[in-house]
């Protein structure tokens, strides 16, 4: 029992430092949150977590009698080999969010120690605390356009079985009866993270195993979708045939869609219960019973010491690994910086009026802008010029910048919003990337685009906006026509970024 | 009795319910033969997959009995299947909408379609554009006849680029393509052969391209592709054939007297050309006399009027068309004419009777808007010599009492630029006193005059000097 106890103690110490050193990239990752203004959802996101220890701590089956250490070790192994996996990551492709995530397990491999939680329980707090922000998440952007894109189409169904006339491009639709693209009911999925995060903490609270979680994981996600096919398809037959916008309280509509969804999530879970039967309910979903899964607060020593040997190994390494970054300043070059700070520094861009026999001027109709749901600031924005050639040149080209992201999406990933397809490899040349779109059978695109950062150390993830130099054309673009825009991207992206830049006086004066 | 009725409704259910639980019963125990309980023990393979019929059996009779049997189940479950229903039935009604515009997709787009064809006779392009939006990319929907209509609303749509890119795709060098986008590129070729700056080498590649669409063109009246044909001829140096040719379109389409007339023309036969615009003339206007509603009919025959320089029948035709119609394409074709017969009169040697009566139309139907003061501009602010003349034209209009307060305004005018400041206001003065809205077109004028006369000093100081006071003029006074 004594050694027991000391190996419990021997790994709290080790998690506690494998933590410890990674406080530098774990603070950098809470100012990029605080950045951002994700202030609703980050207090969500502490209110699930303290929600869950509190259950945790006063559930009844805090004691277990089965001799399953062994399992319990493997377990732990699991979660610390995925908090090295995510660990090692973030330091090597300089992602702190990685390591914070990386960090998450391991606190949640902490607590539980602590706390004598089951493998169950340990699961669901691994999970959580891997879930900063999804609108941080790289993927978040791809994620959201898959699901905009089948809400979207079913919105289309339910707009054909009305009889409302519509047309989509990408993942907006547009109205035949109104020259007008519902850019904003078509901007992602709404709510999702709250969503997301109150069906961990019911889980949790019911102690479903992880296939029943992930039942209703994908329940939730059919219904959010689905409500928000229905939203857009109310909107579009509010707006169907008026030639202004028509506003309506949206706050208010957010209210019942939230409500909604988890009402029919919650459904869908009992429809489980009733379908599968009251005695498989508890055999197979649920494993509350204390004597197969919850930890014990003394820990039995297993027959061979290799997996905790393996154990400790691992979260020294982890430590190693966090005072490494410290030694190196990896993660030193924080974001010192307001978010209002970095859009005034976008807004006061001073670019020049005509280059090279191009005039630049305000853009009359932008068409193809939106504020997305789940953009990684409040203040998204979108900002367009047009460049039209002074003299006998053809067409006309759109300079445009987007952002502002903390990390930014694949290079295309915009475009594919309004239904442009690449038709080929996108190309990178001195970290700008180039290629070419095609929408309908007539319009054909190239487009140049490059992510600037606002201000800050460029090796770290930040502040970046999207500069785009966009040319449309109803005739194939030349290879002579994709180099002069390329050589007209680089001038207006090294003007842009002597302004916003690391080194501009700006950033400096931020600082 | 009473009491029979009441109980109805549940023994109903009672019964539904028994002969479900019988029939699954049943059919369950044939599948399975009731041996689920060792089910530890080691069987064969048909044993095995009996079972497992059995299972997926079960599974169905669940599935689809779970609407009717939750009612009867008892204790918790009752209670989780009232609470799924909403989940269930909603589930129910999303797939179905779904598979309900699946399986209806072609009728659906269909009724797109026919928006595009509706909003095409309408001439509404972007309309047009944006339900065609929904099948155009669609390659099972989207065949070349529809693709050829989605041309059509985008050139309606102010996009010609657009749609020449369609017909270009519609028309390829290595296959058939639509027959009717060849015939769009045959006479696109013809077009560009009619410009002068073309080489010997790129007229000959362009007689090549001609030939290859010419050939595949259909879905046009025969005729339209004789014409292209005739037009082929002439620039492969064959006159005669092309002559005949267009002859014989013209012979059975009076419509093409017009082009006709311009091919006569090339060929240096004018007292031809003469004769086929006289004989188009006659031919249309026995066609307008039985039928004056035809807009067709009557467009042409001005025309052929003007091209045989006979200026005052073609407004006739206008004018008669105006007082049928009433309508704002009346007035728009009608002014178009009078802007061509005054383009006409100021092409050198300059018509200065035509240029008189083009200005006091202008006056009248324009008033003081930039169409007038441009023209104002161009007959005016000319030499000395020839300012005289025009006013010599006007008094002679004068005599003749076309519109009398029109005539006394330029009349002023052409006083003004000449230095008569006398003349110049007891010219306003009459127009004024026929018709005193005369006085609102003078300011305008005289403010383009000056901007016109800029670089005419003398001009432009006599403009300058003009000052018009208003309510100085009395119409009483006669």
């Amino acid at each position: 029992m004594a050694i027991g106890q000391m190996d419990k103690k021997i790994t709290i110490a080790l998690l506690i430092a494998a933590v410890t050193t990674q406080i530098p990239a774990i603070g950098l990752v809470l100012k990029q949150i605080a950045f951002a203004g994700l202030s609703i959802d980050i207090a969500l996101f502490f209110f699930v977590f303290a929600f869950m220890v509190l259950t945790g701590v006063g559930t009844p089956f805090l004691r277990a009698n089965a001799d399953e250490s062994s399992m319990r070790v493997r377990f732990l192994l699991v979660i610390v080999s995925a908090a090295v996996g995510a660990c090692l990551r973030g330091v090597l492709f300089n992602e702190p969010v990685w390591v914070f995530r990386g960090s998450g397990l391991c606190v949640a491999a902490l607590i539980a120690l602590f706390a004598g939680f089951s493998t169950n329980r340990l699961f669901y707090m691994g999970l959580l605390l891997c879930m900063v922000p999804l609108s941080l998440w790289k993927t978040a952007p791809w994620m959201h356009s898959l699901a905009q894109w089948l809400a979207s189409s079913f919105a289309g169904c339910l707009l054909d079985i009305y009889k409302v006339f519509y047309f989509a491009k990408g993942n907006v639709l547009g109205l035949v009866s109104t020259d007008f693209l519902q850019n904003e009911s078509c901007s992602g999925l709404r709510l999702i993270y709250p969503m997301v995060l109150l069906v961990i903490a019911y889980g949790f609270f019911k102690g479903y195993r992880f296939l029943r979680f992930f039942y209703l994981l994908v329940v939730l996600l059919f219904w959010a979708i689905v409500a928000q096919g229905a939203w857009i398809a109310v909107d579009a037959i509010i707006q169907d045939g008026q030639s202004a916008k028509v506003f309506y309280q949206s706050g208010a509509s957010s209210i019942v869609l939230f409500a909604t969804v988890l009402l029919l999530t919650w459904s869908g879970d009992q429809f489980c219960s009733a379908f599968s039967g009251p005695s498989s309910d508890k055999d197979s979903d649920i494993s509350i019973e204390p004597g197969k899964n919850e930890l014990r607060e003394a820990i039995d020593l297993p027959e061979s010491r290799v997996p905790w040997i393996a154990l400790w190994s691992m979260l020294v390494g982890l430590a190693f690994l966090g005072g490494w970054s410290i030694y190196k300043n990896q993660w030193a070059q924080g974001l010192n910086l307001r978010q209002s700070a970095a859009i005034s520094a976008v807004e006061s861009l001073k670019l020049e009026s005509g280059v090279e026999g191009w005039t630049l001027g305000p853009a009359t109709k932008s068409a193809e802008s939106f504020n997305p749901v789940f953009r990684q600031s409040p203040s998204w924005n979108h900002w367009e010029w047009e460049l039209t050639p002074e003299q006998s040149r053809e067409g006309s080209m759109k300079l445009r910048i987007d952002g502002i992201w903390i990390t930014l999406p694949k290079p295309d990933w915009l475009w594919r919003w309004y239904g442009w397809k690449t038709d080929g490899v996108i190309s990178e040349d001195n970290g700008s990337f180039h290629f070419g779109m095609k929408r309908s059978i007539v319009e054909e695109a190239y487009v140049v685009t490059k992510g600037v950062r606002v201000v800050g150390d460029r090796t770290l993830p930040g502040p970046v906006v999207q500069v785009s130099l966009v040319h449309e054309s109803v005739r194939p673009i030349t290879e002579k026509q994709h180099e002069e825009q390329k050589e007209l991207h680089a001038r207006w992206v090294e003007a842009i970024e002597k302004q916003m830049g690391f080194d501009a006086a700006i950033g400096d004066s931020i600082r | 009795m009473l009491r029979f009725l009441t109980d109805l409704p549940v023994r109903i259910i009672a019964w539904i319910s028994d002969l479900l639980e019988i029939t699954l019963r049943f059919f369950g125990g044939f599948l399975d033969r009731g041996n689920f309980e060792d089910s530890d023990r080691p069987v064969g393979f048909y044993r095995s997959l009996n079972r497992r019929l059995g299972q997926f059996f079960w599974l169905l009779a669940q599935l689809i009995s779970y609407p009717i049997a939750g009612f009867f189940y008892r204790g918790q479950r009752r209670r989780a299947f009232l609470c799924s229903i909403p989940f269930w039935l909603l589930g129910s009604i999303v797939i179905a909408s779904c598979l309900l515009v699946a399986f209806n997709r072609e009728r659906i787009l269909n009724r797109y379609l026919a928006r595009v064809q509706n909003a095409y006779s309408k001439q509404d392009g972007p309309k047009g554009v944006r339900a065609a939006m929904r099948w155009i990319g669609d390659m099972e929907f989207a065949n070349a006849d529809r693709k050829f209509l989605y041309s059509l609303v985008e050139i309606q749509n102010g996009n010609a680029r657009s749609a020449e890119r369609i017909l270009e795709g519609l028309s390829p060098r290595d296959s058939t393509g639509l027959g009717i986008a060849h015939y769009w590129k045959a006479s696109q070729c013809v077009g560009k052969l009619e410009e002068s700056s073309l080489g010997e080498s790129q007229r000959r590649e362009l007689l090549e391209e001609l030939d290859w669409h010419l050939e595949r063109a259909s879905g046009v009246r025969p005729e339209q592709i004789v014409l292209l044909q005739s037009m082929k001829a002439f620039w492969d140096g064959r006159l005669d054939e092309a002559e005949s040719k267009y002859r014989e379109v013209f012979e059975s389409d009076v419509f093409q007297s017009l082009g006709f007339a311009s091919l006569l023309k090339r060929l240096g036969k004018d007292q031809e050309r003469q004769t086929v615009l006289k004989t188009g003339a006659e031919r249309i206007a026995d066609g307008l006399r039985s039928d004056p509603w035809n807009r067709a009919y009557r467009v042409q025959l001005a025309y052929l009027y003007e091209a045989l320089g006979e200026w005052g029948r073609a407004e006739q035709v206008h004018l008669e068309g105006y007082k049928i119609h009433r309508d704002q394409d009346s007035i728009d074709a009608y002014l178009a004419s009078l802007e061509r017969r005054a383009e006409a009169a100021l092409k050198e040697p300059r018509n200065l009777r035509e240029v008189a009566y083009c200005l006091v139309k202008f006056l009248r139907t324009s008033g003081a808007g930039p169409r007038v003061q441009d023209i104002m501009a161009r007959s005016l602010l000319r030499p000395q010599s020839e300012l005289l003349e025009l006013q010599k034209q006007l008094q002679q209009w004068l005599v003749e009492g076309l519109d009398l307060p029109m005539v006394h305004l330029s009349l002023s005018f052409c006083k003004g630029l000449s230095g008569d400041e006398a003349s110049r206001d007891w010219h306003l003065e009459q127009a004024c006193r026929y018709e005193q809205a005369t006085i609102e077109l003078v300011q305008p004028l005289i403010g383009a005059m000056q901007e016109a006369s800029k670089n005419q000093q003398e001009l432009h100081e006599r403009m300058e000097r003009w000052r018009v006071v208003e309510g100085s003029i009395d119409p009483t006074e006669r």
